[in-house]
């Protein structure tokens, strides 16, 4: 165990170098410089080379990488290049923001996938089953930049019921997280849909039932949890999409995360902020998915440490 | 063996009604708590939209940034400022002196208080400034840092006298101490951006608190530069999407906004609104121009131009694009700004025209060319996409190509551009046209972005820069901008108007040429 | 095959949704080849006077900000969707299948170095990737095509190295090898025909995947240049008028959620076909 999570830790570092170094070297390719968003356009030749000699920004590329490597294994991001605070400052609270959305998103749709996919998985075949496959199909089709201005056009705009913008409070999750979450719930309720399916039809279950359990202690003894394993395991990876994933969704509700940040900070050219917001999210979408998959283990012990 | 779970519907009921609930529980206690606490909160409070981040709030790191800017003249009393109308006003200063015309020594007002109780002193002055043109080690280079390259000294005479010198005669260098004063105390001890609530303030307002979305302001209570503010806080809430910002303004989330509602917008509001908003319009300095590239051989061909002036329906964009909110443009200058020429010939619109001196440009292919457009303005895309069709029915063959800010200027500067639209934004002394159109000011070394050049013009710009006089000023710049519009380097569109739509129950707002909120000072709010 | 093709229109029958979905389809593609056909189309005049007027016996489906149509919007919005879906799928397919093959066939380092690379790209936020590739190349039908592909062929990869990892220790695969078939011989003629069916199902799914991926983009102001119209850009466009005239948005989000569903009610009907046990609800 311990050596198969070492080795998972490996892995888990040569993918975050990978990125880094990515990221890092997609900007530095990219026209347009941090000296012309900062000192404006019309500055001239030599204040803007004074301003990068500062931010060690006129190094070559291959010198400010291994200072850039340097200071990521030192946890340092570096600092914004517009206000000259610390990359750390500016992404913490937005990426606090980014969680309690994805929260928040997520709940909504494990509830509604669940309710969904044991009726479905009870109705397996029947009308209402039929009727949950087709509605979910559709609900995946729908992106959320066409959900979310919808649901902003009813809700907020014509019945005035949510905030408009920004987070204000808990009414102002409503919205943002059913965007965000419809397209998961659809998605994981075939999931348990199908995992609670394919378990009633297994052996002990019905060796359970002839011992005459009712259909409850069935469905809550054995169903339910085996049929949430493979669910499992898409819904960490979904998490990790969530806190990865809102780009769109905060662009629509002005919501201040971490992906509204970064959309931003490519525009101003602002590397640091980033460079920083990408490992971020990246970290965690790898460990979410770490996780998960240490999770699956503990909970079906059949799966072999590979 | 399904129907055997009927049961189950009334578990999925059970957890679908909690969660309905619990939803509705959150919201009403959210709404709730809000209701009892703001309601006294919001009465004092004036909710502004702002369209874009605001980039920093010491003055020492500020550029370019607008809004930035705004806020800083609430917070930092600079030594001048802007009248509604654009033109040069006294705030720290209480008499100019000038030397020579590289020279001035200015007496500064007395008794105007920081927050922290100490006076606004010529140290304080002179040490802000010093740590613009030279700062330590620990900061960045300032922004603005560009304002004072030709100052030699910044020097102390008395606690309120300060002296300038310059290297070479600049009348329009008064326009650049705009920047917002921070005690001697702050430059010396405040690291970047850490100066607020230490009582370093000096405007009519102080920074209260800041987040992704929103700058606080209160009322600052030891202001003494003129009679306090009414309104208590002022809540400047970031909202990047126009069609957001509108509705927001609809519902009553938002007492005021400016300038960044759209046309569209703003008529529909002046039409079917007038119960809950006012409207206020006012000139703007700002100049929407199609520029040409003259390494192009195509477009340094004058008849080319003059054909891409003459397609181009101005008048009918201005109106229906814009929804009339603007004024056509005769040259870089608004028509009530001092150095404006009113005998310039308007260009009429005239199809034939523009295909007769296409032909006589003699040039045989079609012209395929891109359209360049920055896609931080989303009015100026589409303007942009208008224009390419009123291009095409002359025989031109345009596309339009909108590039992200950064790219769209690297781009321009570089030369790479052959065509492109864009505004000029906020330049307050005519010596913008040298900035603009100057031989020596080929980008990168000035705005001259599509490498113009004319020796005539060049002289003029020079001496109008060295001139101190205005009525000798204007006299050359008039020159100027003849030559200008007959060379047509730009074909200039419109000026746009300064918009502020205003709820009712604001009392007080008044429109400034620069977009300032000085006049926040005197609203009130029932 | 031929099994295939049976049980499909055997599935076909009885799922009146994806017959529905088909006819809807081949309306599009019919829509978006006629601009191709018919060049004048691809010219959409300005009516400024007529602004934002609702939709009309003159305009079918309203008039957009600009006095365009926004029916020959939409019209040439499908033929944006159509050129970029099938060129990034191809695209994505092209690199996709190979490197995926080789490393599910080879094993060892390759595998690893594949692998680590398709984790690397994984890991990067959705969006993130396609947001900085666009800002460095700047708009364009082939840019977007381009930063959609990187991304996207690694899907593929997975698909074909699992397939290639399970099939390359069969009976029939180990036969051909002993009896002295080469490497290829044996990676195309008897391991890659078993990848086609997982692939067609995964790529009918990416095609809707892609059809909102580029739409997203111009959403956010990012895809293809104003050249050419992208349903994104419409909706992007249409926010702005979402208050005042909220039928600007309907037409374009309709016509996007057709096309996407209907490509998904398609992709489950073949996945059925191919693998009847499995029941999913489209790829996330």
């Amino acid at each position: 165990m311990l050596k198969v999570l070492f080795q998972r830790f490996l892995q888990l570092l040569i993918v975050l170098w990978g990125i880094s170094t990515l990221i890092f070297f997609m900007q530095r390719m990219i026209p347009g410089s941090p000296a012309d968003s900062v000192l404006g356009a019309d500055a001239s030749e030599i204040d803007k080379l004074e301003w990068l000699a500062r931010y060690g920004l006129d190094l070559p590329v291959w010198k400010q990488y291994f200072y850039f490597i340097i200071n990521l294994i030192r946890g340092d991001l570096g600092k914004s290049y517009h206000d000259f605070t610390p990359v750390v400052e500016i992404i913490l609270p937005r990426l606090w923001q980014t969680i309690q959305l994805a929260s928040v998103a997520f709940i909504f749709s494990l509830l509604l996938a669940t309710a969904f996919g044991m009726l479905s998985a009870a109705k397996a075949g029947k009308l209402t089953d039929k009727t949950s496959a087709i509605v979910s199909l559709l609900a995946i089709s729908a992106p959320s930049f066409i959900i979310g201005p919808i649901l902003m056009w009813i809700f907020s705009v014509k019945l005035e019921l949510f905030p408009l913008f920004g987070n204000e409070g808990a009414s102002s999750f409503v919205l943002p997280a059913v965007t965000l979450g419809a397209s998961l719930a659809a998605f994981s309720s075939r999931m348990i849909r199908s995992g609670i399916v394919d378990v009633l039809q297994e052996d002990y279950i019905r060796t359970a039932k002839s011992k005459g359990l009712s259909p409850i202690q069935i469905l809550a003894k054995h169903a339910l949890r085996n049929a949430f394993l493979p669910t499992l395991t898409i819904l960490g990876m979904q998490l990790g999409v969530l806190l990865s994933g809102t780009v769109i969704t905060e662009q629509i509700f002005n919501w201040p995360g971490l992906g509204s940040l970064v959309v931003e900070a490519v525009q101003q050219r602002e590397y640091n902020i980033v460079s920083g917001c990408v490992i971020v999210m990246a970290t965690i979408y790898v460990f979410c998915n770490l996780i998960v998959d240490i999770l699956y283990r503990v909970f079906d012990p059949r799966v072999r440490f590979s | 063996m399904t129907s055997r779970f009927t049961t189950k519907r009334i578990i999925i009921s059970i957890i679908s009604i909690t969660a309905i609930a619990f939803a509705i529980y959150q919201t009403q206690k959210a709404s709730n708590e809000n209701d009892s606490a703001n309601s006294k909160e919001k009465k004092n409070t004036l909710s502004i939209a702002l369209d874009s981040k605001i980039q920093s709030g010491d003055p020492r790191l500020i550029g370019g940034d607008a809004n930035s800017q705004y806020i800083e003249n609430l917070r930092f009393l600079p030594l001048i400022g802007f009248d509604e109308h654009g033109n040069i006003q006294n705030i720290l200063i209480d008499e100019i002196t000038a030397v020579s015309n590289k020279s001035w020594i200015i007496t500064l007002k007395k008794n105007i208080k920081f927050n922290n109780g100490s006076l606004i002193t010529a140290a304080d002055v002179v040490a802000t400034y010093n740590a613009i043109m030279n700062p330590e080690k620990s900061f960045p280079p300032s922004p603005r840092k560009a304002a004072f390259n030709s100052v030699t000294l910044f020097k102390v005479n008395s606690p309120h006298e300060i002296q300038i010198n310059l290297k070479d005669p600049d009348a329009s260098f008064l326009n650049n101490l705009v920047i917002g004063i921070l005690p001697k105390d702050a430059i010396l001890n405040a690291a970047p951006n850490k100066i607020n609530d230490k009582g370093y303030e000096s405007g009519p307002f102080i920074l209260k608190k800041t987040t992704a979305t929103d700058w606080l302001l209160t009322r600052n209570e030891n202001y003494n530069y003129s009679s306090k503010p009414k309104v208590e806080n002022i809540d400047f809430k970031i909202i990047s999407d126009s069609g957001t910002r509108y509705a927001a303004l609809i519902r009553g989330d938002l007492d005021l906004v400016q300038n960044s509602i759209d046309p569209d917008k703003v008529s529909l509001i002046q039409k079917s609104m007038t119960d809950k908003f006012q409207i206020l319009s006012a000139p703007k300095l700002s100049t929407t121009y199609l520029a040409f590239n003259f390494r192009d051989p195509i477009f340094s061909n004058l008849k080319v131009r003059q054909a891409v002036a003459y397609a181009i329906d101005r008048r009918s964009l201005l109106q229906f694009r814009l929804q009339g909110q603007g004024s056509l443009a005769k040259g870089m200058f608004p028509p009530d700004n001092y150095f404006f020429d009113n005998s310039l010939p308007e260009i009429q619109y005239d199809q034939q025209r523009a295909k007769n001196l296409l032909k006589e440009s003699n040039i045989q292919d079609p012209i395929t060319f891109a359209i360049k457009v920055s896609s931080s303005n989303k009015s100026t895309v589409e303007v942009a996409k208008a224009i390419a069709a009123n291009l095409k029915e002359v025989g031109f063959q345009p596309t339009v190509e909108m590039l992200e800010n950064s790219v769209f200027l690297d781009q321009v500067k570089k030369g790479v551009a052959q065509v492109w639209l864009s505004p000029w934004v906020g330049f307050k002394d005519p010596d913008h046209l040298r900035f603009v159109f100057a031989s020596n000011m080929v980008a990168p070394l000035g705005g001259n972005r599509g490498a113009y050049s004319n020796q005539n013009l060049d002289e003029l710009l020079q001496e109008g820069r060295e001139e101190i006089n205005p009525e000798k000023r204007k006299i050359i710049y008039d020159q100027a901008q003849q030559l200008l519009s007959a060379d047509l380097p730009y074909v200039y569109l419109w000026h746009s108007l300064n918009i502020a739509i205003v709820g009712k129950n604001i009392e007080g707002y008044k429109l400034y040429a620069d977009g300032r909120y000085w006049s926040l000072v005197n609203v009130t709010k029932n | 095959m031929k099994d295939f093709v049976l049980r499909f229109f055997k599935i076909l029958n009885k799922d009146k949704f994806a017959v529905i979905s088909g006819f809807i389809l081949l309306f599009w593609i019919i829509i978006a080849f006629l601009p191709f056909m018919i060049p004048s189309l691809t010219n959409i005049p300005l009516t400024l006077n007529e602004r934002l007027a609702n939709p009309s016996s003159k305009f079918l489906f309203g008039v957009d900000g600009n006095g365009q149509s926004v029916g020959l919007l939409i019209m040439n919005g499908a033929s944006t969707s159509l050129i970029v879906s099938l060129f990034t799928v191809s695209m994505s397919l092209f690199v996709g299948i190979p490197l995926g093959a080789i490393a599910g066939f080879f094993g060892g380092r390759i595998d690893i170095f594949i692998s680590r690379f398709i984790d690397i790209l994984l890991a990067f936020p959705p969006m993130v990737l396609p947001i900085a590739i666009m800002a460095f190349f700047g708009g364009g039908l082939i840019n977007v095509v381009i930063a959609l592909s990187l991304t996207g062929w690694v899907s593929y990869a997975r698909v074909v190295r699992g397939q290639f990892l399970s099939f390359k220790e069969r009976e029939f695969v180990v036969a051909a090898q002993s009896l002295g078939a080469s490497s290829t011989r044996v990676m195309f003629k008897h391991i890659f025909p078993n990848t086609i069916s997982p692939l067609a199902v995964q790529a009918t799914f990416s095609l809707a995947g892609v059809i909102i991926a580029e739409a997203g983009l111009s959403f956010l102001g990012l895809g293809v240049s104003q050249a050419h119209v992208s349903w994104g850009g419409l909706l992007n466009s249409a926010r702005d008028y979402l208050t005042s005239n909220p039928t600007l948005a309907f037409f374009p989000s309709l016509a996007l959620f057709s096309v996407v569903a209907s490509l998904n009610f398609i992709g489950e009907t073949l996945r059925l076909t191919f693998d009847p046990k499995s029941i999913g609800a489209g790829r996330m």
